[in-house]
């Protein structure tokens, strides 16, 4: 049998090429999720390492509340036999005035030995006064910085300077190295004096310590822990480093995980390819088969040949796919040093297993898919060697099947439509998940009843031309095969709809609740006792971007607290043309519209009255309460009645869609610099920030579930391979009677688009209903109103139009392999 | 669009051809070959399936070719038919040189003025009986008379299996539904690769009786390729084929003349036979 197995490889080369390829995909995807994860653990272990290294010991904040560090803690920690050396460290995240605008960043101590500084000056020196400071590398380069330049700390409410506006000049600039992956964003290094200064509460991020020359580490650092009792955690500098690696790396693993998880999806994609393809092959072999058994071979040996063949092509496939993957890998890291400073000189990390296990899994997967291929070789009778050849027979899909298939896709949705709508959120998707398995499972199992159907509506265009009838008809001529090999892309299609669903669908949602909670873009206001300048005012509204800008005058009034409380007015028309909120409607004379916290703070309910005074006299208001609103808005009647002095207090902006939301916000912020007491707040950042996020996390999502959807495209590719294999006696006759090649070419390009077409239809419409399960699972309930379903038809578009074309590509090899071929060879071929 | 152009070529080869094969007066020859020569392969594995073979069919009978395996009598048949191109020498079909014409024109003539009747895989099992008697005219995009279609269907006892799929025919119904296909647009020849080599004889005759009348009835030219002298015997004329060349013809023939034919073949050592391997 071994030589039947070799031989079988030997002259099938082309038919196994599909299967090796499906399981290389897929095994070089698993290899390149282990490298990569590998790769960024070392990255992120060496970047930590950078730091922690420089000190003998690193003392930290102890866990829960009895920790915390001062600088007593660090007059303790130097007192300690042994230390030659301790120092306070502070690192705190502040807002930047940089040369191109405002920008949270990373202020770091520099400590004052040299023995512990863990950058490379470049030029100039570190700081050593508290007005004084060094930039990173990278940012300096970006902005062009050198010493002598200036950096400014604004001053804002509540912030650590204390209101006031610090100007510090850039002394240095020092390279960050490999540390640069665990500062976030720009750094700017000052004296710990400095720190202190910005903000006296600051208390030490850690203590670094330097032991005398000839003290054991191990010693000194539990001396050091018996000092500070249980307040801190002190570790040598080699165990900081192993600590914060492994606290990054979690979420490396994690990562790991979801990228694994994809891989399986590209995985389970391979299996049905690869069971496909061994069933078709198989079908053509059924007269070998049967002489096999003729001449002796009995059942478990013609199964344990079948066997034995998945395996020979699981165990090629994985080598090229481990191969690959490593190169992938490789590739990365080089591609990663070239871009990233911080990579510069990152290894590989490779474990052995990281090559066997892909490798194991690929073999695996071969295995699995050639089981139900090679059972029903073994039922092949002896005599079949003995009958006439006769055309793929069509089997019947059996009752059971279906009863099965109907009852999974029943319960399926029941439990998707239920998690939608019971709004258990986290254990809500995991039932969720479980029905959408079941949905799939069930399909799969209907598909050659489903598919069928399907094809049927998918070739109607076709259906007008005898080419387009005979694609049609023979793209379901085995509705088992046609069914796996659509299911195969179905599962990918169906996967990128749902993320894609899900993702519009949780942005509108969230995009509500940002307008419910802030339902003005920007607003520009005054603080009490502040004006706003007409011409700060127009400038402002003139910013490029802005959609409508309402200006709105005001006044102070006293509440009925005795506080001051700052009213404004505003035309029902301008107020409609920035108001993303509900509806106010026209707002008529003696109400005011409160907002919640003010409604809130001066106890008022919807309905009564409002006495607001600016004099003695007092002017009663009818209270309408409306959330979210940035003040109190009277019509501009009853602002005049109150008789106070008016000024523009603020203004509110309205931006148009797709505004360059980073940029808009530093111009309007621009339009108002050196104005005292006015400040810029609005939900139009966040909105942004949050709708780029969504977008990154589909791409990604959509990135990684590529793999399987190239697999399902080689899918179609070797169906139609082997069907034409399968097939060349009657395409010549078709040839005989007056076929072009090209007619023949376009028609089995057609089968190629039906059969693409089927699975990307019923794939949109699973992921459709599943990105809608998806969001209602996750959101119902946070939401009033159910969670809507939006459907991004441009993504679902693309989508379609792209598995048409691949799916025509796939057709492409074997129709224009065919349409070569003479029609008397073809005739002759038995 | 293209079958105009490929007509217009087909009349340009019709003037003046000092080849065109003449018919003598009374008879009108509808295919012919002309010192027709094919070889598969190159070097030292070339065969010489066809070696100059020269041969008139007379429009309106039904010709059976024969011949020992290996004689070149399928080579000649898919070459008269278009399906295969000559390596030298020149095929006519009516007044067209088929030599001159390319893979396309050879593919727009087959739809109308050939018809097909193989041993097996005759119908595409996709397509109901009715739509693959009407496949051929649909691919030329002509005008299907479906009133035609049924007169066919009626005429070889197919009128009743008309929506049925291949798979549900008997082998007799298959190929009584591959004739109607091959008869329906009225074809100059129809060439049938032994028709009945996957039959009963019961069927078989049945077939061949199909195909004789197609002959006496509709006035069709019929090319059959068949080792059976009891086939044989259904034709006018039966030409004999071996080493490539045509070596002898019986008109009129009767099993028993065709057999002995056959013998005199074999006798003469000029057809060595050799067995298991196909006759094309």
């Amino acid at each position: 049998m071994r030589t039947v197995v070799r031989q079988e490889l030997r002259h099938g080369v082309r038919r196994v090429v599909a299967p090796s390829l499906a399981i290389m995909i897929s095994v070089a995807f698993v290899t390149l999720s282990f490298g990569a994860t590998a790769v960024l653990k070392g990255f992120v272990s060496r970047a930590v390492a950078v730091k922690a290294t420089r000190s003998d010991l690193v003392v930290t904040p102890g866990e829960g509340s009895a920790g915390g560090l001062t600088a007593a803690t660090g007059r303790t920690v130097a007192a300690v036999p042994g230390v030659a050396h301790a120092e306070t460290d502070f690192t705190r995240y502040q807002s930047v005035t940089w040369a191109d605008g405002e920008d949270l960043s990373e202020v770091a101590s520099v400590p004052a030995d040299p023995r512990l500084r863990w950058t490379a000056l470049r030029e100039g020196r570190y700081p050593t006064a508290p007005d004084e400071a060094a930039v990173d590398g990278q940012t300096a380069r970006v902005l062009g910085l050198h010493p002598g330049a200036r950096v400014d700390l604004p001053g804002s409410p509540g912030g650590g300077s204390g209101g006031r506006q610090r100007a510090l000049t850039v002394v240095g600039v020092a390279d960050l190295g490999a540390a640069a992956l665990v500062v976030d964003g720009r750094a700017l290094l000052m004296t710990a004096a400095g720190i202190t200064g910005l903000d006296r509460e600051a208390t030490p991020d850690e203590i670094d310590v330097l032991i005398a020359p000839g003290a054991d580490p191990v010693t000194v650092r539990d001396a050091v822990a018996r000092a500070l009792g249980g307040s801190a955690v002190v570790r040598t500098g080699q165990e900081q480093a192993d600590w914060a690696a492994a606290q990054l790396t979690r979420h490396v693993d994690v990562l790991g995980g979801v990228v694994l998880g994809f891989a399986a999806i590209a995985l389970v994609v391979a299996t049905l390819v690869i069971s496909n393809t061994f069933s078709a092959i198989h079908a053509q072999r059924v007269r070998a088969l049967a002489l096999l058994r003729c001449v002796g071979a009995t059942r478990r040996q013609v199964f344990r040949s079948v066997l034995a063949e998945a395996a020979a092509v699981g165990a090629g496939g994985s080598v090229l796919g481990v191969a690959a993957g490593v190169a992938l890998t490789a590739a990365g890291v080089a591609v990663l040093a070239a871009f990233v400073p911080a990579a510069e000189g990152l290894g590989l990390g490779l474990a052995w297993w990281m090559l066997a296990v892909p490798f194991g899994l690929g073999v695996l997967v071969a295995l699995v898919a050639a089981v139900a291929p090679a059972r029903r070789a073994t039922r092949v009778a002896p005599l079949a060697a003995l009958r006439p050849h006769d055309a793929a027979a069509t089997r019947r899909t059996s009752r059971l099947r279906l009863a099965a298939g109907t009852i999974a896709v029943g319960s399926g949705t029941a439990v998707l439509v239920y998690s939608a709508t019971a709004h258990q959120h986290l254990s809500g998707l995991l039932v969720g998940i479980g029905g959408g398995i079941l949905t799939l499972v069930g399909v799969l199992g209907l598909g050659p009843v489903v598919v069928p159907v399907a094809a049927r509506v998918v070739g109607l265009p076709f259906r007008g031309r005898a080419a387009g009838r005979i694609a049609v008809g023979n793209a379901v001529r085995n509705p088992a095969r046609a069914a796996a090999t659509s299911v195969a892309l179905l599962v990918g299609v169906s996967l990128v709809t749902t993320v894609s669903v899900g993702a519009a669908s949780t942005t509108a949602v969230a995009e509500a609740e940002i307008e419910r909670h802030d339902p003005v873009d920007l607003v520009v206001s005054a603080s009490e006792g502040h004006a706003l300048p007409a011409a700060v005012a127009a400038a402002v509204a003139a910013t490029p971007g802005t959609r409508a800008a309402a200006t709105l005058l005001g006044t102070t009034v006293s509440a009925p607290d005795g506080h001051p409380l700052g009213v404004v007015s505003a035309p029902d028309a301008a107020f409609a043309s920035v108001w993303r909120g509900a509806d106010v409607g026209p707002r008529r004379s003696g109400t005011a519209l409160v907002p919640g916290d003010v409604a809130g703070r001066l106890d008022l309910r919807a309905g009564a009255t409002l006495t607001l005074r600016t004099g003695a006299a007092g002017v009663p208001l009818q209270v309408r309460i409306v959330p979210h609103l940035p003040a109190v808005v009277l019509t501009g009647g009853d602002l005049a009645r109150l008789g106070g002095e008016t000024t523009v207090r603020q203004v509110w902006l309205r931006a148009v869609r797709d505004v360059d939301v980073p940029r808009y916000r530093t111009d309007v912020r621009a339009a108002v610099r050196g104005t005292a007491g006015v400040h810029v707040e609005g939900s139009i950042a966040e909105r942004a920030e949050l709708t780029n996020a969504v977008q990154i996390m589909l791409e990604v999502v959509i990135g990684l579930l590529a793999a399987a959807l190239v697999i399902a495209v080689v899918g179609i590719a070797n169906t139609l391979t082997l069907s034409v294999l399968e097939r060349s006696r009657e395409l010549a006759v078709q040839r005989a009677l007056g076929m072009t090649r090209g007619q023949l070419c376009s028609s089995l390009l057609v089968e190629a688009l039906v059969l693409a077409g089927v699975g990307t239809l019923l794939g949109v419409l699973l992921g459709i209903g599943y990105g809608w399960a998806g969001a209602g699972t996750l959101l119902g309930g946070i939401v009033p109103g159910g969670v809507p379903l939006v459907v991004p038809w441009g993504t679902v578009g693309l989508t379609v139009a792209l598995a048409a074309v691949t799916g025509a590509l796939a057709g492409v090899l074997p129709a224009r392999r065919v349409a070569r071929r003479s029609p008397t060879a073809a005739l002759a071929a038995d | 669009m293209r079958a105009t152009r490929s007509t217009r070529r087909q009349e340009r080869h019709r003037a003046g051809d000092p080849d065109s094969p003449t018919a003598a007066p009374g008879q009108q020859v509808v295919a012919a070959a002309r010192d027709l020569v094919k070889v598969y392969g190159s070097g030292g594995t070339a065969v010489r399936a066809l070696d100059g073979v020269d041969v008139d069919f007379e429009r309106g009978s039904f010709t059976a070719i024969m011949g020992p395996s290996g004689s070149g009598k399928s080579t000649l048949l898919h070459c008269l038919a278009g399906l295969d191109t000559a390596t030298s020498g020149r095929v006519f079909l009516g007044p067209t040189d088929l030599t001159q014409l390319s893979d396309t024109e050879l593919t727009l003539l087959r739809r109308l003025r050939v018809g097909f009747v193989f041993q097996a895989f005759n119908l595409l099992p996709a397509l109901t009986a009715e739509q693959n008697i009407a496949l051929p005219l649909e691919l030329a995009q002509g005008r299907v008379d479906r009133a035609r279609v049924r007169d066919l269907a009626g005429l070889l006892g197919v009128a009743d299996r008309l929506s049925h799929r291949p798979a549900e025919l008997s082998g007799g119904q298959q190929q009584r539904v591959a004739i109607a296909r091959a008869l329906l647009s009225a074809p100059d020849v129809v060439v049938a690769d032994e028709p009945t080599g996957n039959l009963d004889s019961r069927t078989g005759a049945e077939v061949l009786g199909l195909l004789r009348t197609s002959v006496r009835e509709l006035g069709q030219s019929v090319l059959m390729v068949t080792h059976d002298p009891n086939a044989a015997a259904y034709a006018d004329r039966v030409v004999l084929l071996a080493d490539g060349r045509v070596v002898d013809e019986v008109d009129r023939p009767t099993p028993e003349a065709v057999l002995m034919a056959m013998r005199l073949l074999d006798g003469s050592g000029s057809a060595p036979v050799r067995s298991g391997t196909g006759a094309r």
